[in-house]
C-alpha cells in the first residue's frame, strides 16, 4: 500500500534529502507533499489525505509544536502519525512533542537508516523485513 | 565553561554524518581571506545568548551542499548553498547544545550572508580545514540576553 507522506521542514534542501531517503529506502510513496512550516502544513491537510508526517520542531511561522497542537485539536488529523525530524535536543521539549501527540523523533544529523527504522516501527511493517533495495552500508 | 570540546565534537559529527566530509581542525585562521558563506544561529542559554557563526569558503560550502543533496556541485546553485549552509548551522546549535548537556538551552532560527569572516572579538573560534586547505571557521561570542526571541 503506498503510503502519501507530508515533509514539514524550513529547509527546502532538507526536505528534498528526507524525500530521496524515503524513495531509496523502499517505502511505496504516493504523494509527497512538502510544506516550509507549520501553517502550509494545515493548509496542505485542508486538501489531501496523508498517512505520514515527517516535522522539523524549529521553523518560522508555526513550529513543530503549533503543527502538532493543531493536529490534536482537529478530529480528522489527530490521528496522523507525526515523527518529528530536529536538532532539538532538550528533553524537555522533546517529552513536550511526544505528550502532544508526536509519535517519535529522530535527531539531525541523522543516517539514512534511522530513518527507515523509525518508520518501520510507526506504520507497523514487520521488523526484520527487509526492504529492496536497501543498502544499510550507503547513507542516500 | 569551555565550548571548545562540545563544538569540535559537533562539527565532526555534522559534516561527517550529513555532508560526508571529514575536517582536520586548525590553531588559526590563515591572513587575508575573502568570501565566506555564512550562517549564524542564535543559542539561549541561562548564561545568556550565544551567537554561533559556521562560516565557510564557497568551494567547500558548495561542495557540502552538493554531498548533502546528492549531486554534482556544478549543478548547486547559490540559493542551494545558502539553504544548505543554513541547515548545517542549525544542526551545529543543536549538536553542541547535545555535546554541552546544557539542556535548558533554546536554538533560534539560523540567517545566512556572505561575509569576509570577521571574528567577533573575546569570541571563541575553531578554524578548520578540507584536504590541507582552509575550509572555514566555527566562532561564538556569548552575550547578555536582549529582547525577545521565539
Amino acid at each position: 500500500m503506498p503510503y502519501n507522506v507530508m515533509i514539514v521542514d524550513d529547509s527546502r534542501s532538507m526536505r528534498q534529502v528526507i524525500r530521496k531517503i524515503l524513495g531509496a529506502s523502499g517505502f511505496k510513496v504516493g504523494d509527497c507533499l512538502e510544506a516550509g512550516n507549520g501553517r502550509e502544513a494545515l493548509d496542505l491537510l485542508e486538501s489531501h489525505w496523508v498517512d505520514l508526517i515527517l516535522s522539523d520542531i524549529h521553523m518560522p511561522e508555526m513550529d513543530g509544536f503549533g503543527l502538532l497542537r493543531a493536529l490534536k485539536e482537529n478530529e480528522e488529523w489527530r490521528d496522523t502519525p507525526v515523527v518529528l525530524i530536529t536538532t532539538e535536543s532538550n528533553e524537555d521539549r522533546i517529552q513536550e512533542a511526544l505528550s502532544l501527540g508526536a509519535k517519535g523523533y529522530i535527531r539531525k544529523p541523522f543516517r539514512a537508516e534511522s530513518i527507515r527504522l523509525h518508520l518501520n516501527q510507526i506504520l507497523g511493517i514487520e521488523e526484520g523485513y527487509e526492504l529492496p533495495g536497501t543498502d544499510e552500508e550507503s547513507d542516500f | 565553561m569551555s565550548y571548545q570540546a562540545p563544538m569540535r565534537k559537533a562539527i565532526s559529527e555534522i559534516l561527517e554524518t550529513m555532508f560526508f566530509l571529514s575536517v582536520d581542525f586548525e590553531d588559526r585562521v590563515p591572513e587575508g581571506r575573502l568570501g565566506l558563506c555564512e550562517a549564524r544561529i542564535p543559542v539561549r542559554l541561562e548564561s545568556g545568548e550565544l551567537s554561533i557563526a559556521m562560516s565557510m569558503v564557497e568551494d567547500f560550502a558548495r561542495l557540502a551542499a552538493a554531498n548533502f543533496l546528492g549531486v554534482d556541485d556544478d549543478r548547486v546553485d547559490d540559493g542551494e548553498v545558502a539553504d544548505v549552509v543554513r541547515e548545517m548551522a542549525n544542526m551545529l546549535g543543536g549538536g553542541f547544545i547535545e555535546n554541552s548537556g546544557d539542556s535548558p538551552a533554546r536554538l533560534g532560527i539560523p540567517t545566512f550572508s556572505r561575509t569576509h569572516g570577521e571574528m567577533e572579538p573575546d569570541g571563541g573560534e575553531i578554524p578548520f580545514a578540507f584536504m590541507g586547505d582552509f575550509a572555514g571557521v566555527v566562532s561564538w561570542k556569548l552575550m547578555p540576553i536582549s529582547g525577545s526571541q521565539t
